[in-house]
């Protein structure tokens, strides 16, 4: 479940597998490490159990957020006043965003007797939820398929074909920087790496258009292809990310190096 | 009004301000005229190994080359941490007691002191100055923290505030103060990243500011690099390197003064001469040019580059989009950061306000916002440090991610990987790193379940982080509704018992009757209760329901009777249920205030240039 044999790339986030069993991100259970405490640690989530699927457990209709804010209030549209679309205007979405702060913040409302005060809390922890979701296009679409029951499923646990080159490539690049630092001459391995996050930001940003002009047809109706496009954009959005955020990384601890 | 404090508890210096109407103010000490309060304490020895009572300030600072063995600097750089944490320079540097505690004590004569005990110190002198000053007690305080501190040593903090005898209203990040003293200042509206590089701490934050409201976007940093720790030793290496008793504490004492002397000379002249004179009378005198210091630093200047850049990339923005670079901390005077800091960003840096007393100034605007006197002013800051559980195969996973805006909660399901657990634990832990041992253990708890086959168990586990940044994590087994929850005690960290027996211990509190101190801080509790929600009745009225103000009214005049009375827990009982009755019309008046902010979102708030 955690390889993909083909490649012996980590499912999640492309890294070797010999390097990483499993990731952070997808945390599968890897099946060789079963039972070696008997009161165990967690597991995340039960991907392979029948009937369950994993994404129905994001975090945001589980009950244990419902106990933090009534249900009505986990629609995260609802909370800005906004009809469900999955296209937003970023500028309208952050003036909501301050008259909400504005009104609610926890620091407003110090003198304030403590049944206010953990009501703002709360309400303030949903308003920044619900900004930080529908801000972000990728956030955003992802939560856009769950509350229309849909989800990434099995599409987000393999390296998505258009970018399987580039996914050899990084990691090439980056081995060969973690090797010149040892060696103790980064330079040349540096600006190839730089070299490739410039292409990985033009994955992105193309990426990001094309979510975009998804998400239009989707609101005006929408179809099936719509939906399979969208999954298939926000699947290689993820593995761009998680690139780009590894080379910036290594690029970081090259820099103060 | 009730008076809330600002403080600035440095590695190397301290301060303290406070909102004067709308200027935020430091506050000099009456006697001397001194605004900085050098963060260092000495425990003056009476020659049998007994410490007598502690020096703090420049007195202390005064000491600290005669009694390097009695005298802590850079206290600081220790809070939250564990004994596995110290590197070999702060061994040489200090002692430390080698009991088998979990927290980290120094240890002066025959007593030990943990850091916040240390810290608490400086913080007393600071609020004793600061009710000279203003005539009056002084109870509440802000304090800031740099914003790469994670939750032990925000909680280390917190500790140090309460043994002080304050009440630690907020804890503000470091160069989000700063913004908030410029934000007053000059600025209106625009992207600003500031660059505060300080005696044992280095931070840099990326705000958007708009119309008052102060939007942290990333941060980043290093707790454990400073002008005051790394520049002074640096220098005093290249000083001592060759002399036979470079390692001594006390000529490593004298030399950290002489490197420290000779930096701040250099931020205005080419070159100088350091010089010390040893206990035994030898002289050691070099000549350091700007050049040569500035090769010595240059790779310590250069680690402040890389948080720098990946605080961009996570606000998402290049350098030519940030409108301002503001300079804090005194080690922005030195040259070369100054210089380095204008190449990456592409423009000269700003530093109008004295760069010292800049943070003291913002938390002093903090307290303002606080206690009500501010109103058109809102800082929106983020928490520094991804946070998550250890899960199957000793992977870190990630509920909070890095740079999200507090306060915030995030719920996940897990379930187990072993049949028939009757119990999970859950290891919270604090990072980057996608390896659980390579993450800060924040905290370990468990809590039990239902037996059954692996993967059937749901366990919600929820994290909330409130406005200061610290975590209540809730862990909930669905089937049974069992569930746990814990303010988060970090593992290097005091616990309440601790904090307790500290301040029993302390001189100011030996004298007194710990239960007529309980009753009295009820009674006064119970008054602030009182006074908050009859405000709260006059201004909402038309939101109560039927009965519902008769009911509170009731509830006050029955706390009214038991503050009378002399049995604080029954004050803090009857407390709690006025609370509780008044809950409900607390949430309609939230409703209500939501309502409103929508409906007239593009008005804006607040007078703001």
């Amino acid at each position: 479940m955690t390889t993909n044999t083909e490649t012996a790339l980590c499912l999640h986030c492309g890294k070797p597998a010999a390097e990483q069993l499993v990731c952070a991100g997808c945390g599968v259970v890897p099946r060789g490490t079963l039972g070696l405490d008997p009161r165990g640690t967690l597991g995340l989530d039960s991907r392979e159990m029948p009937g369950l699927d994993p994404h129905d457990t994001l975090g945001l209709d589980a009950p244990a957020a419902d106990a933090l804010a009534p249900s009505s209030e986990t629609d995260y549209f609802a909370v800005f006043a906004l009809p469900r679309r999955p296209t937003v205007d970023l500028v309208d979405l952050e003036q909501r965003y301050y008259a909400l702060s504005r009104a609610l913040h926890p620091d407003l409302f110090s003198d304030r007797p403590p049944a206010a005060q953990a009501a703002s809390l709360r309400k303030t922890a949903l308003v920044n939820r619900a900004y930080k979701t529908l801000k972000d296009p990728v956030a955003r679409a992802l939560y856009w398929l769950e509350i229309h029951g849909e989800s990434l499923g099995r599409d987000n646990e393999r390296v998505p074909p258009a970018l399987a080159a580039r996914v050899f490539e990084v990691q090439e690049q980056l081995e060969e920087l973690r090797a010149a630092k040892k060696a103790g001459a980064a330079d040349a391995a540096t600006t190839a790496v730089a070299a490739v996050r410039d292409e990985l930001r033009d994955d992105l940003d193309g990426c990001d258009a094309r979510l975009a002009k998804n998400l239009e047809r989707f609101g005006n109706g929408g179809d099936a292809d719509a939906l399979a496009e969208t999954k298939k954009i926000l699947s290689e959005l993820h593995y761009v990310r998680t690139l780009l955020r590894d080379v910036d990384r290594e690029m970081g601890a090259s820099w103060s190096a | 009004m009730e008076r809330i404090v600002g403080i600035d508890l440095g590695t190397t210096n301290s301060l303290v301000a406070w909102l004067d109407d709308a200027t935020p103010r430091v506050i000099a000490d009456p006697a001397t005229g001194r605004v900085i309060v050098p963060s260092v304490v000495s425990f003056p020895t009476n020659g049998c190994g007994d410490s007598g009572g502690p020096i703090v300030g420049d007195e202390a600072r005064a000491l600290a080359p005669t009694a390097p063995a009695t005298t802590i600097e850079s206290v600081k750089r220790f809070m939250g941490l564990g004994r596995e944490h110290l590197s070999a320079a702060d061994r040489q540097r200090y002692t430390f007691a080698e009991d088998d505690g979990r927290v980290l004590r120094f240890t002066i004569g025959e007593r030990t002191y943990a850091p916040p005990e240390i810290s608490a110190l400086i913080l007393k002198e600071l609020k004793r100055r600061a009710e000279a000053a203003l005539g009056g007690e002084v109870k509440k305080a802000v304090i800031t923290v740099p914003a790469y501190f994670n939750d032990t040593q925000r909680q280390a903090t917190k500790d140090a505030g309460r043994l002080a005898g304050l009440e630690v209203l907020r804890l503000v990040n470091e160069p989000t103060a700063a913004a908030l003293a410029y934000g007053l200042d000059q600025m209106s509206a625009g992207t600003v990243a500031v660059y505060d590089f300080g005696g044992g701490t280095f931070d840099v934050s990326i705000l958007k500011m708009e119309r008052g409201i102060f939007a942290v976007k990333a941060t980043g940093g290093d707790t454990r690099l400073g002008g005051g720790d790394d520049v002074d030793e640096a220098v005093a290496d290249w000083l001592l390197a060759g002399h036979p008793q470079s390692a001594a504490r006390d000529v490593r004492a004298l030399a950290r003064r002489a490197a420290e002397e000779a930096k701040c000379r250099l931020s205005t002249v080419d070159a100088t001469e350091v010089a010390l004179t040893l206990a035994d009378g030898t002289r050691l005198a070099k000549t350091l040019t700007r050049a040569e210091f500035d090769a010595l630093i240059a790779p310590i200047v250069e680690r402040t580059l890389g948080p720098c850049r990946q605080a961009l990339a996570d606000a998402g923005l290049r350098p030519a989009d940030v409108d301002a670079a503001v300079l804090v901390g005194g080690s922005t005077r030195i040259p070369l950061v100054r210089a380095k800091v204008a190449e990456l960003f592409g423009r000269e840096p700003l530093c109008s306000l004295d760069p010292d007393q800049v943070v003291a100034l913002g938390a002093g605007v903090q307290a303002g916002i606080l206690s009500g006197r501010k109103k058109d002013m809102l800082l929106l800051d983020v928490v520094p440090l991804s946070l998550g559980i250890e899960t199957m195969g000793g992977v870190m996973t990630r509920l909070i991610e890095r740079n999200t805006t507090i306060p915030t909660s995030h719920s996940e399901t897990f379930t187990t990987a072993v049949d028939n657990q009757t119990a999970v634990d859950l290891h919270v832990l604090q990072g980057e790193r996608e390896i659980a041992k390579d993450c800060r253990s924040l905290a370990r708890f468990s809590i039990p379940i239902e037996p059954a086959t692996a993967g059937f168990p749901r366990v919600d586990v929820v994290f909330m982080i409130d406005a200061n940044g610290i975590l209540n994590v809730t862990a909930r087994d669905v089937r049974t509704g069992r569930e746990r929850s814990l303010d988060v005690k970090p593992s290097y960290g005091l616990t309440d018992d601790e904090v307790e027996r500290m301040l029993e211990e302390s001189i100011d509190y030996a004298e007194e009757d710990v239960a007529a101190r309980l009753l009295a801080e009820s009674r006064t509790e119970a008054a602030t209760l009182i006074r908050q929600i009859e405000r709260t009745l006059g201004e909402s009225r038309a939101l109560l329901e039927a009965g519902e103000e008769d009911a509170i009214r009731a509830a006050i005049v029955t706390l009214q009777q038991a503050a009378e009375g002399t049995d604080y827990n029954r004050v803090r009982d009857v407390a709690q249920a006025l609370s509780d009755v008044s809950t409900p019309f607390a949430h309609r008046i939230m409703e209500a205030s939501i309502k409103r902010a929508l409906e007239h979102k593009n008005a804006g708030g607040g007078s703001w240039v």
